[in-house]
């Protein structure tokens, strides 16, 4: 099962396969340039010299997996994909969680248009923009914290001066004016990986400034993808597929801090390594980074020691098991022939692992299906209807290989 | 979940929901008044356009099934109502009662109607699915007269 039976032409090919699908997994330009101006928009907003929160001197970042550069794209056009962000208010607590909150609300309803796509969630505003686009953008309100414990823990400060206390609406004691509210460091976070793979992303960034010649400041950071943000990509792309919303999925935090720890080691030994071999050897490690403390699993955050990202597998044991079961499943998929054989045709499997959609964006001729390309692979859907064996599965794909409920035998009509 | 109300017809309808809601994946159901209402998005392979679709089902009858969007001009040629809604099933051919599965009908009728009206958009304007007696040309009618 390890790549030393498989000729280097073998792993490039392998590579190549794996390359294109995490491309398809990936938003388009288009989509982060579109989701880049309305995060601006906002940005400037907020920022309004004008408006009630400048005297807090607000700056909006963004966080998660947007900031890190792991984005998924949802497999199906009806799912919505969003862009989380942290508005820091430079405000001294004790204060009121709710009352910061509403000073982020009350600047948002300032405006007609806003105040329209504005929505509660628990720990965050939700700005909803047209059905259509299924795009959100999350706005977390957010305060400096005193990080001195951090420095104590032994966190550098260019990660742990980041730390902020932030609002959560189902906390007992959201209305109270006082010191103790939720902390979190997603910047710290996103800054701990960006430094992981930065020599590769470097790398990467000089390259494209040669090719596509521009000057290095010009080239866009979502145009910038390591092995690391890929092989994330791919597994989270591989973990939807495969749990759905399921509760017991491995969280996305957990794969990312897994991987990114064994990418350091992985790299101190690959150096100009093929693609493949690097993915592989992320994946085969980076179980070997769940650490066992007096038998309780820990999956520690890294700018932040006292959290252990796996604390809930303490509770409920199924969540270890869940993880290692998909882990063992991915790691069979990238070893396994779909990906390492040549074929002319997709492979069915390669669908279901990944998405069908993604799957045909990633190997079709054109990218964008040509009316007579389209005709004929509607006429063979229509095809499978006329031949009554066709059904339809949950995600109103028709197909003949009875999956989901069988389609009856109808004629369309027309009441004059 | 036992509902509030004891009637029968919310019992049915929330039989029709969990199938609908086990099935398929892109609806949002909810019942009021009676009517079980099922919204969502879709998008079937190959196709280029996304369907907001809205089904409403009263107990006994043939459901009603309303393209929202996008923006559909109606006809009989694609077996579309002026309000929208679509004509998926010629009533000799079926009796809606209070058994029949909305799940099982209505859905895969509904995206075989998409399927046949995206060929529709690319071919000319044919509608190459199946129709009812009504629907026949001059050319099919008389298929089995003698030519000589």
């Amino acid at each position: 099962m390890t790549t030393q039976f498989l000729t280097y032409a073998e792993r490039q090919r392998a590579g190549n396969v794996l390359e294109r699908l995490a491309q398809s997994i990936d938003l388009t330009d288009r989509q982060y340039q579109d989701a880049i101006a309305r995060y601006e928009a906002v940005a400037t907003f907020l920022g309004d010299p004008n408006g009630n929160l400048a005297i807090y001197n607000p700056h909006l970042v963004p966080q998660g997996s947007f900031r890190i550069g792991v984005v998924v794209r949802p497999e199906h056009e009806e799912c919505e994909f969003d862009v989380d962000t942290t508005c820091w208010l430079y405000i001294n607590l004790p204060a009121s969680q709710y009352r910061i909150k509403q000073l982020i609300a009350d600047r948002f309803k300032s405006n007609a248009t806003y105040e329209r796509m504005l929505k509660e969630k628990h720990r965050c505003w939700r700005l909803g923009y047209s059905e259509q686009t299924r795009f959100h953008l999350d706005v977390v309100p957010a305060v400096p914290d005193s990080y001195e414990w951090l420095l104590k823990l032994g966190v550098p400060d260019k990660y742990a001066k980041h730390a902020i206390k932030i609002t959560d609406n189902q906390r007992y004691n959201y209305h109270h004016h006082t010191v103790d509210w939720p902390g979190s460091n997603p910047e710290g976070y996103a800054l701990w990986f960006l430094d992981v793979m930065k020599v590769q992303a470097d790398h990467i960034r000089n390259q494209l400034s040669a090719e596509l010649k521009l000057s290095l400041d010009k080239i866009p950071e979502y145009k910038v993808r390591t092995p690391l943000q890929r092989a994330i990509q791919l597994m989270k792309r591989h973990r939807d597929q495969l749990y759905g919303d399921h509760d017991l999925k491995p969280i996305s935090i957990i794969i990312t801090t897994l991987a990114a720890r064994a990418y350091m080691d992985v790299i101190k030994r690959h150096q100009g390594g093929l693609f493949y071999d690097i993915v592989i050897a992320i994946v085969e490690q980076m179980v070997d980074h769940i650490e066992s403390r007096d038998n309780v699993r820990w999956i520690a955050n890294p700018v932040n020691p006292t959290e252990n990202f796996a604390d809930k597998w303490q509770t409920d044991p199924r969540l270890a098991a869940k993880f290692h079961e998909w882990h063992g499943k991915f790691l069979a998929l990238v070893n396994g022939e779909e990906i390492t054989k040549s074929f002319d045709r997709t492979p069915e499997s390669l669908k279901l692992s990944f998405g069908s959609n993604t799957v045909k964006r990633a190997f079709e001729p054109n990218n964008v299906p040509s009316s007579v390309g389209q005709l004929d692979r509607l006429r063979n859907t229509a095809a499978i209807i006329a031949s009554g064996v066709a059904h339809t599965d949950k995600n109103a794909q028709i197909n003949n290989q009875s999956i989901g409920v069988k389609n009856q035998e109808h004629r369309f009509h027309f009441n004059e | 979940m036992i509902p509030k109300r004891r009637n029968h017809k919310y019992a049915f309808l929330t039989y029709q929901q969990r199938l609908v809601e086990s099935k398929f994946s892109f609806l949002k159901c909810h019942i009021g008044r009676n009517v079980l209402k099922c919204v969502g998005w879709l998008q079937p392979p190959d196709c280029t356009h996304r369907y907001k679709v809205l089904i409403e089902y009263v107990l006994g009858y043939e459901p009603k099934t309303t393209v929202l969007f996008p923006n559909v001009k109606p006809s009989k040629h694609i077996h579309m109502y002026k309000d929208k809604s679509l004509c998926l099933s010629f009533p000799p051919d079926l009796k809606w009662t209070q058994n029949s599965r909305m799940a099982e009908l209505t859905i895969p009728w509904l995206v075989e109607w998409i399927i046949f009206y995206e060929i529709y958009l690319i071919n000319g304007n044919i509608w190459e699915g199946p129709e009812s007696p009504v629907h026949l040309t001059e050319a099919t009618r008389n298929i089995n007269i003698d030519d000589e």
